[in-house]
């Protein structure tokens, strides 16, 4: 046997007197984060806090916030559909709720990681993988080893990197550029810094040193940075590409039902 | 990262169109609208969503991406000013639709089933059928002729759509091209047999005012990448430069040798002159929107044209630009060869402005796929009511959902448009001579409709003297010959010369009645 409160519930009648005071169209509170996302692009610029998302970033921050705010002005119509259990109705309204979280979702974890991207973090992360790789013991790496023994009297044939704020050392990727004519290296010779002997393997070529630091930063500003910019303005698009349908779905969806005359009261 | 743009984009919009099919609810029993479906409908379109619905529909149907998208950004370069024509025409056969629609219209018999509310009646076959043993016949035909259009429209469409997108995404073989016809064939006719037959009209209301957007981008975008590419001058004098640029390019057409510019564009302007004044009329989303919008399917149609005519004047201005894009120095030579057909052309400018500005990619396909989607979705719906539409009973049968079957159906039309599609690219068949010569295949319906606004018997020999010399026409045209272009462009004369036999035509009986 069902519960008294269940079967009132069950009832049209206290729902429809519960209504007028329950349902909001427009809730004033989901406006915050388009506007926080509009702050935070003109804060990043304004306020001399070292916090520089670069102008990519403030125009995407903009983008959003203006996305987010027409997201926010369509009317919330599906709100007041009465729907019957299991109809078309309650599945529209169900895919638009969906949609709405989902695009909300982006409108909050795209700019947050637009902001996490900054000049400060950026800088940050090539240090961090230096002292990453500082840590790292190469010996349980598992990776190739070439055996390294150099005279005092030859050092001025190896390129060294010297590193400039003074420490003693400082990790580094080695890379090797074959080159097109086979260099020929006499025993104790000057050619090439760091040049491989002919024959070895039948390559030659150069092998360069190159800075942790500034190949960690030159991939993350030059190619990590650009790709997520276009990842972000993709997402932007799509974001406003779905908004349009939230549009589309709540205008004609109510304009459908609005001749069956089954709407709740707004407040 | 591109291919991953391009196919995210694409992904993206497969489904948001979907979310928008989804709001005309769950699949009815039938793909058809009842009576009193069709009351609610009348209350629903009596106000400006009506209108909206109207000037949509007519724009994104007739904005195709294979016979008008990619047409004009890749054939602006060969055509020069000449490519103005489609572009007139289009606007100028508004008033040629309204003027045979409101004479159609104004039949009592027409007037009456249009009034009846059942969509049966709404079918381009009913216009042809006067209850007569000649009649039966003669819509036969009309039958076949729009099937065979509407199915070559499709498959234009896809293949348009897969050529440039395997292209850019992946390679130029033939059998990318066919995997990705297949998969997005097969994509939009699923979506559309399953949950968008009957809302392919509120799919217009998105798919419309996406593709502007879209192309709009992309002009802003191409102009932003030539200004700002190097020159000699300041940006101010670039933009002058540019305009320049752009009247040399249009002054100086480069139709592919042996034909010359002049007799190119000569014949490419009579072949639109015929195409667009009937293009609309023609169509069975016409006289479905006659049906569902009543009046506001005239009276919009002006308006909606010249909204169709600016968005493609914003086309051919970007195939301007697309043409200067790949006359710069750095250009691969693959994409300067005098004969590039309008996808390889489309292709190679893709390829130019996306190194510099990789969203630009994003806009094309935003704006190609909801071109794709609204060509495609109208057609698939008028290819089921006319291919279901009963002659002697002159109603749709088995209209129900029930007997469609989506996944087998768009598996197995999927397959044979791949098929087709590896055979053409087998071939060689030049794609710009398959738009000629398929799109303008539904013209051989235009004696029937003569007849019809004449209110005189139907006679189907004159349908047959219109479809066996455009068959072979066309056939001529497709062949790698100097005159294949003439007969491309001839081809449509021959519906157009039947029809204007029909507009003086007297059947034998009015004569003896006369005598």
């Amino acid at each position: 046997m069902r519960k008294p409160e269940a079967v009132s519930r069950s009832r049209t009648g206290p729902r429809l007197r519960a209504a007028p005071h329950a349902i909001d169209t427009k809730p004033k509170l989901l406006f915050v984060t388009p506007i926080v996302t509009f702050l935070a692009a003109g804060l990043t610029k304004l306020v001399p806090l070292d916090w520089d998302i670069g102008w990519k970033g403030v125009f995407l921050l903009v983008g959003f916030a203006v996305v987010g705010t027409c997201l926010q002005c369509i009317p919330r119509r599906s709100v007041l559909w009465r729907a019957e259990p299991g109809s078309a109705q309650v599945a529209l309204k169900q895919t638009i709720t969906t949609m709405r979280v989902l695009v909300s979702i982006v409108m909050v974890l795209v700019p947050v990681t637009i902001l996490a991207t900054n000049d400060k973090v950026l800088s940050a992360l090539p240090r961090s993988v230096e002292e990453y790789l500082g840590r790292l013991n190469a010996e349980t790496f598992a990776g190739g080893v070439v055996s390294v023994a150099v005279e005092t009297e030859r050092k001025r044939n190896i390129l060294l990197f010297v590193p400039v704020d003074k420490r003693h050392e400082e990790p580094a990727l080695l890379k090797f550029q074959p080159t097109t004519a086979p260099q020929i290296l006499v025993s104790g010779g000057t050619e090439g810094a760091g040049g491989s002997r002919p024959g070895i393997g039948g390559v030659a070529g150069e092998l360069y040193i190159l800075q942790t630091t500034k190949v960690v930063d030159n991939l993350v500003k030059g190619a990590v940075m650009p790709a997520f910019h276009q990842f972000a303005t993709l997402a932007l698009v799509l974001s406003g590409i779905f908004i349009f349908v939230i549009f589309i779905m709540e205008i004609l969806g109510d304009l459908l039902l609005s001749m069956q005359p089954k709407r709740l009261k707004p407040s | 990262m591109l291919p991953l743009l391009q196919s995210l984009t694409i992904v993206g919009m497969i489904g948001a169109t979907y979310f928008v099919y989804q709001t005309f609810g769950p699949r009815q029993l039938s793909f058809t609208f009842t009576k009193r479906e069709k009351k609610e409908w009348d209350q629903l379109v009596r106000g400006r969503l009506g209108s909206w619905l109207t000037v949509n529909s007519i724009f994104a149907t007739i904005t195709s991406f294979a016979t008008v998208y990619v047409f004009f950004i890749g054939n602006t370069q060969q055509f020069g000013w000449w490519i103005v024509f489609p572009v007139l025409t289009i606007w100028g056969g508004g008033f040629i639709t309204n003027y045979f629609t409101r004479i159609l219209v104004s039949r009592r018999h027409i007037a009456k089933r249009l009034a009846s509310g059942d969509q049966s009646k709404a079918v381009l076959l009913t216009l042809v059928l006067d209850g007569t043993n000649a009649s039966i016949r003669s819509a036969a035909i009309v039958r076949v002729v729009a099937l065979t259009n509407i199915l070559a429209i499709l498959w234009l469409e896809f293949s348009a759509f897969a050529d440039v997108s395997s292209k850019l995404i992946i390679s130029e073989s033939i059998w990318w091209g066919a995997i990705f016809l297949y998969g997005c064939a097969f994509a939009v006719l699923y979506f559309t047999l399953r949950f968008g037959l009957r809302g392919f009209l509120f799919a217009d209301l998105f798919h419309g005012p996406i593709i502007v957007i879209g192309i709009v981008t992309l002009l802003i975008g191409t102009l932003v990448f030539l200004v700002g590419s190097p020159s000699d001058g300041g940006h101010e004098d670039r933009l002058v430069e540019l305009f320049g640029r752009i009247l040399t390019e249009m002054n100086a057409p480069k139709a592919p040798a042996p034909t010359s510019p002049l007799l190119s564009g000569v014949l490419f302007a009579i072949s639109c002159l015929f195409l667009n004044s009937f293009l609309v009329l023609i169509t069975q989303p016409h006289w479905f929107r006659v049906w569902m919008f009543g009046e506001k399917e005239t009276t919009l149609q002006v308006t909606s044209l010249s909204v169709t005519a600016v968005v493609w004047s914003a086309l051919i201005l970007i195939g301007a630009l697309a043409s200067i894009v790949l006359s710069a120095k750095d250009v691969p030579a693959a994409c300067k060869a005098a004969n590039l057909d309008s996808v390889q052309v489309v292709v190679c400018y893709l390829q130019q402005v996306t190194i510099a500005y990789p969203l630009l990619a994003v806009a094309f396909w935003v704006a190609g796929t909801g071109a794709l989607f609204s060509t495609a979705d109208a057609q698939i719906y008028s290819f089921f009511s006319i291919q279901r539409f009963d002659l002697r009973e002159g109603k749709i049968a088995h209209a129900e959902f029930k007997e469609l079957r989506p996944a087998f159906y768009a598996a197995i039309a999927a397959a044979l448009f791949a098929g087709c599609y590896a055979l053409v690219r087998f071939l060689k068949v030049d794609f710009d001579q398959l738009v000629f010569v398929l799109l303008p295949s539904g013209l051989n319906i235009v004696p029937a409709l003569i007849l019809a606004v004449r209110g005189i018997r139907q006679e189907p020999v004159l349908l047959w003297i219109s479809i066996v010399p455009y068959a072979v026409c066309a056939f001529l045209g497709l062949l790698h010959t100097d005159a294949a272009p003439v007969f491309a462009v001839a081809a449509p004369l021959m519906p157009l010369t039947v029809s204007a036999v029909a507009l003086v035509y007297r059947p034998k009986e009015v004569a003896h009645a006369k005598a």
